[in-house]
């Protein structure tokens, strides 16, 4: 097949000649068509029915379209974004990256390239298995606009996951080491979608209370779509304003998506060695985690949901905790690096006498963020002033500025683990952040009982320093952050950035000397 | 003379290791330059810098007048880059893998496979075409690689150890290539350990040792740099003691010895002193039977220059 459709994007042709060619997809459509007949043949064993009984056909179909749907889902949301996040990876790994870093093809373009080519044998088995959902789908009378919305879900999440993949790789890789891991992508990765897809079952209802991530997580989705009189929640509630679930879900993914595509390909100019503009990446960036801090706070607009505000329900806390896996693996790539500074260092030493900042601009702007933020804050406190009975206006910005807090001291403390250690000072500082905080966390975590409502103070300690204790206010019994807590952070964060300055300083005092040198 | 290659200051530090100290370096259009220098000198960080696969940390440099760090989609047009250790794509067979490369560097599509035929011939790999990469012997591979650094007809060719695993045929081959590519104007940068082919084939050399350049210039420019005083024997059919008065005569030449009918003398200044005393010695009767000259080669030259610690 000569692909001339594909040669537009060279890199999608190269990843395509190698999965297009006829044995290979012989061999992958075999495979597929292979695994769907033995699934129609186990669910049609598993029919009981006695010998005057009829055969149950519309039953027998829809338990065929679920598993097909789950079959489709498994390749566009798991196998595709593997391949996708492999194709990047093994660059690193192998060591072809030099070759494509030297030929003048974009980022954008080689990153799109690797997105929609390197999929070739999962479109293969997706194709293959197709005829079996469309014949079973036809059978049990499911409308075709829902399967084509359905599908429609299951590319934009394919493209999401493949993006996220593509962020963490590029974020991982280190240049000394030539390392860029995709199993660590997926070791992130595919627990969050468990998460995220078990949340809403694990709530009951089909998490009808959720209007956060979780809701749009792709089991929930198809449920809603298919089997809506399973989960019959169709709207979302967003910044107090309701939305239809399936539009806002394909929304929020392909918006996310465009984010961490944008993200990646910045990531992967600079190790391109590309001076990159930062300017309209930042400023995407900052939209991009305001809608995404707007999420994380969604809690706070639950009242035009079914949920009743008073209602003590456990299921606010693991959702903030699913959300803050997500903050926190965004967070460390706010920092930058020794290796990163060098360079700027050296040329703002020749320029003027400042010292370098802390946070970079190709990933999501920390402190310009923060400055937007306080304005959706002060809208947000106004629904609050009216709508909310339980949080004062206080309480919600100590909420916020409590959870900000905490995010902007553990940042430095990533960034002052990666200048003291400097060789693979992520991961030795996730190792330190383990023990230091989600280990401790773990020990005397209680769902009940991790708060820090007055009854709870037994539990302050180890705790109280733990990102948990930011959501302690999302616990019914939370009657506002203790001064102490804001006062102790607050101090720890002045603490390490004091400490990155002077090691930012030390950094810089180095390369002056060297500097006069070199101009001397 | 139009520089190809220019850099100042040019720096790049990996960890604690200082690869490039500050290198400033001037490569007219049209040479064939010789990188020579132990391992960890920094010749492959500034291949790689010069190819825009690494940033500098201080410092500019320019390749065809492409800056490679505000210009990097510019330099990378105007360079072909073979780095010295690489993997390629196992599955992708070899009429593949140029084309892929055709693609990336914008080559227009319609003289594609054109081209492509006439490198797998150039590099004797038209047998390999719908070959796996994976089939490929390490010298195929290395001239497959070549090929793919000439595929967008780049000015500029940075070559890291290119003779490297080739046998003698293929060596001598790839030699030949390297001066064709040469007579066709383009500016070719060869680091290698393998000297005597880089006599060969450089018009000028660079010797490297821990980040910094120790001597660069066309290749008598560098022997007569590291020669210094040069020793230089005349044999006479008689009256060498006579002779060597008329040597001492010049500036230039410092006598050693006088041994039967040869004259032993160190020759200060470039070759052409070998000539005005010849012809002296002519004018003033005397016959002269054969002069030799200490004529350093490039292993002697690199010998003297390099101290070959390692960094």
């Amino acid at each position: 097949m000569k692909l001339r459709f594909a040669m537009g994007l060279p890199e999608a042709w190269r990843l395509l000649r190698v999965s297009l060619r006829p044995s290979r997809m012989t061999a992958m459509a075999f495979a597929s068509c292979f695994i769907c007949l033995l699934v129609v043949a186990f669910n049609y064993i598993n029919i009981e029915i006695t010998k005057e009984q009829q055969f149950p056909a519309v039953l027998f179909y829809t338990r065929i379209a679920k598993a097909m749907f789950f079959y489709q889902l498994i390749i566009w949301v798991v196998a595709i974004p593997v391949y996708a996040s492999g194709a990047l990876s093994q660059e690193f790994s192998r060591g072809t990256w030099v070759f494509q870093k030297t030929t003048p093809q974009s980022a954008n373009k080689l990153l799109l390239g690797k997105l929609l080519g390197s999929g070739g044998d999962m479109y293969v088995a997706s194709f293959a298995g197709f005829p079996f959902l469309a014949f079973s789908v036809l059978k049990c009378g499911i409308p075709t606009v829902d399967v084509f919305f359905v599908f429609l879900v299951f590319f934009c999440l394919s493209v999401l996951l493949s993006c996220f993949c593509f962020f963490l790789i590029l974020s991982i890789y280190s240049e000394n080491k030539q390392y860029g891991n995709s199993w660590v992508a997926f070791a992130v990765l595919i627990p969050l979608i468990l998460i995220y897809s078990a949340i809403p079952v694990l709530n009951g209802e089909y998490g009808r209370n959720f209007c956060s991530i979780p809701c749009l997580s792709p089991v929930f989705v198809i449920f809603t779509k298919l089997y809506p009189e399973l989960c019959p929640l169709n709207k979302i509630c967003f910044y107090s304003m309701k939305f239809p679930l399936i539009p806002f879900a394909l929304l929020f993914y392909i918006g996310l998506a465009f984010a961490f595509f944008k993200a990646a390909a910045a990531r992967m100019k600079r190790l391109a060695s590309e001076t990159t503009s930062c300017w309209p990446t930042a400023v995407l960036m900052i939209v991009f985690n305001l809608f995404f801090i707007g999420f994380l706070m969604n809690r706070l607009s639950c009242d035009y949901c079914r949920l009743s505000v008073d209602q003590d329900d456990d299921s606010f806390a693991i959702l903030a905790f699913a959300n803050l896996v997500f903050i926190y693996l965004a967070m460390p790539q706010h920092t930058r690096s020794i290796a990163e500074i060098r360079p700027w260092l050296y040329k703002l030493d020749s320029q003027r006498n400042k010292t370098a900042f802390f946070f970079r601009d190709d990933a999501p702007m920390f402190f310009t963020t923060i400055l937007l933020l306080l304005v959706f804050i002060a809208t947000s406190v106004i629904f609050h002033a009216v709508y909310f009975v339980r949080f004062s206006i206080l309480d919600s910005l100590l909420l916020i500025s409590g959870f900000l807090l905490l995010a902007l001291r553990d940042a430095l403390f990533f960034q002052g683990a990666g200048l003291i250690l400097k060789k693979s000072a992520l991961q030795r500082a996730a190792i330190v952040y383990l023990l230091l905080f989600i280990a401790p966390t773990m020990l005397f975590f209680n769902m009940r009982n991790f708060g820090v409502g007055k009854e709870q103070q037994d539990f302050f300690g180890f705790i109280d320093l733990t990102p948990l204790t930011a959501f302690a206010a999302l616990d019914s019994s939370f009657t506002g952050f203790p001064a102490s807590y804001i006062l102790v952070n607050g101090l720890l964060t002045t603490l390490f950035g004091i400490v990155n300055f002077r090691l930012m300083s030390r950094a810089k005092a180095g390369i002056s000397g060297k500097s006069a040198k070199i101009n001397g | 003379m139009r520089c190809a290659i220019k850099t100042e200051k040019l720096r790049k530090e990996y960890d604690s290791v200082v690869a490039l100290k500050s290198l400033d370096m001037e490569i007219p259009a049209g040479e064939t330059y010789g990188l020579i220098g132990p391992n960890g000198a920094g010749k492959s960080t500034l291949l790689k810098l010069l190819a825009t696969a690494i940033k500098p940390d201080f410092g500019f440099a320019t390749v065809e007048g492409a800056n490679i760090e505000t210009q990097p989609i510019e330099a990378r047009k105007k360079a072909g880059f073979m780095p010295d250790f690489y993997a390629l794509y196992e599955q992708v067979v070899a009429e593949d893998f140029l084309t892929y490369f055709a693609l990336a560097y914008g080559v227009s599509r319609e003289s594609i496979p054109g081209l492509v035929d006439k490198l797998l011939a150039d590099v004797n790999l038209t047998e390999k075409r719908k070959a796996n990469i994976s089939e490929l012997s390490r010298g195929m591979r290395q001239r497959l690689v070549f090929a793919k650094t000439l595929i967008h007809d780049p000015p500029v060719l940075l070559l890291d150890e290119p003779l490297s695993g080739l046998d003698p045929k293929a060596r001598a081959e790839m030699i030949e290539i390297l001066r064709l590519l040469r007579k066709s104007g383009k500016t070719v940068v060869i680091s290698s350990h393998i000297l005597s082919e880089l006599s060969a084939l450089c018009t000028s050399i660079g010797i490297i040792e821990k980040g910094e350049m120790k001597i660069t210039g066309t290749i008598d420019e560098v022997r007569q740099a590291a020669r210094g005083a040069g020793k230089v024997e005349i044999e006479l059919i008689s009256n060498a003691a006579q002779a060597a008065n008329i040597i001492s005569g010049f500036e230039f030449a410092e006598m050693r010895a006088v041994v039967g009918n040869t004259i032993v003398f160190d020759l200060n200044g470039d070759r052409s002193g070998i000539a005005l005393i010849n012809e002296a010695l002519v004018q003033s009767g005397f016959r002269v039977v054969s002069i030799s000259d200490e004529r350093l080669n490039l292993e002697d030259i690199y010998f003297k220059v390099s101290s070959h610690e390692v960094q």
